[in-house]
């Protein structure tokens, strides 16, 4: 799979992943018409549907915006040649840079699982812009392009721990990725399919009682030298403060 | 580590001004007035206008006709808030109400129309609010004349009943 028609794919992945997540509301807003605001006369609604806890599920919805970085050293990387078959495999480290890096977004979805203790996945995509030392396949000299040659896609899911401070809120949790992603260039380019272990940590401001502001970083546990991710997300939650404000 | 987040943030300027300014919207933004804090928008409104706090929770009423119930009910607007950052136990099921003629000479005890059987004990979540309406119906015999109507909220929660509090009493509005 090329880079092209992989960055389809995940955009198209991403745009299924957003519909399937948000697609439930629409359809109630579409599919019901509320035909009275008086209990008992209500079709859609019921007491309590917008205030009550009772029986409604702690998730959460979130939309990142993610800069990573991706150490190379140690990390098998595919070469290919667009005009041919011809492919090659080596050690990241060859290509004589230190990291790809991309910035992108993700969708994740999750929810408490019990306590403080939540689990999720995510979705979603990342480009940029990277440059490798040219090098030859099978007589072909692929060098790196310029502009924005770099698309991947994020396969995540996650397991973490939220402590509640009040109006902000600590998380710190695992992030297991797959983030399959191309550096295009001229004739050809390399791609990696690495697997990712992060530990993550992020600082939440509760903006309103059912959404967050925050801040993150996580270190890639198998290239804890290097840096590994940072970015921003915000997060809306079914329940306010996530069911806890303090920890007492 | 020789080299850290800190570090890779820094090492670019306009990527670190991007950073702090994201993050300082994050952090501002929840201040601006009307964006962050309960915005409390639902009520009290001009309806509901007798309250009654009970330790977290907060509760709003007003009585009034309206078109779309039988002639010899009320129309109950039911404001819920909870002023806390932590869910408050509610049972509407608790609050008793009575209506009035205009010398009080005349009571009559009304119950909740709940046919779904919907109104149950619950939890009003954390820093929430939001307003029902409830059809109150009379055991038998008219409304017509009835002008007041008293809710006694003493047992809706534990917080309620430690209090004890009076009666709230409201005019029917037409």
């Amino acid at each position: 799979v090329r880079n092209g028609s992989r960055l389809g794919a995940t955009v198209l992945g991403v745009s299924a992943f957003l519909a399937l997540a948000l697609s439930s509301p629409m359809a109630r807003a579409r599919g019901c018409h509320e035909v009275s605001d008086i209990v008992g006369y209500e079709h859609c609604t019921r007491f309590g549907g917008q205030w009550a806890v009772d029986g409604l599920p702690r998730i959460f919805v979130g939309l990142e915006l993610i800069h990573s970085e991706m150490a190379l050293r140690g990390r098998s990387v595919d070469a290919y040649v667009t005009s041919g078959t011809s492919t090659a495999t080596f050690d990241g480290s060859a290509l004589g840079v230190r990291s790809f890096s991309t910035t992108g977004g993700k969708v994740r979805i999750g929810g408490y699982l019990f306590g403080p203790l939540y689990a999720g996945v995510g979705l979603g995509v990342g480009l940029g812009t990277n440059r490798f030392e040219s090098f030859q396949v099978n007589r072909t000299l692929l060098t790196s392009s310029g502009g924005i040659n770099t698309g991947g896609e994020v396969w995540s899911g996650l397991l973490g721990v939220r402590v509640p401070l009040g109006r902000l809120s600590l998380r710190v949790e695992g992030d297991v990725s797959w983030v399959p992603f191309c550096v295009s260039g001229a004739n050809g380019g390399v791609c990696l399919t690495p697997g990712v272990l992060e530990p993550r940590a992020a600082l939440d401001v509760w903006a309103t009682p059912h959404l967050t502001m925050s801040l993150f970083g996580g270190i890639d546990a198998l290239h804890p030298n290097e840096p590994s991710t940072l970015g921003i997300s915000m997060e809306f939650h079914t329940r306010s403060f996530d069911g806890a404000f303090a920890l007492w | 580590m020789d080299h850290g987040l800190l570090w890779w943030v820094l090492m670019d300027r306009s990527r670190a001004w991007g950073f702090a300014l994201a993050w300082s919207m994050a952090v501002v933004l929840p201040a601006c007035p009307g964006v962050a804090a309960t915005p409390w928008d639902h009520w009290p409104d001009e309806r509901v206008r007798a309250v009654r706090r009970l330790g977290c929770a907060e509760l709003g009423f007003a009585v009034g006709r309206d078109s779309r119930i039988p002639d010899r009910s009320l129309l109950l607007d039911l404001g819920v808030r909870n002023h806390c950052v932590r869910p408050a136990p509610f049972d509407a099921n608790a609050l008793q109400f009575v209506g009035y003629d205009a010398n009080r000479g005349t009571s009559c005890p009304l119950t909740i129309y709940d046919p779904r059987d919907e109104i149950r004990p619950t939890q009003i979540d954390a820093e929430n609010e939001s307003v029902e309406r409830i059809r109150l119906d009379p055991p038998g015999g008219s409304l017509a004349t009835i002008t007041s109507v008293c809710v006694d909220t003493s047992r809706v929660s534990p917080e309620a009943a430690q209090a004890a509090p009076a009666p709230v009493c409201v005019e029917v509005s037409p």
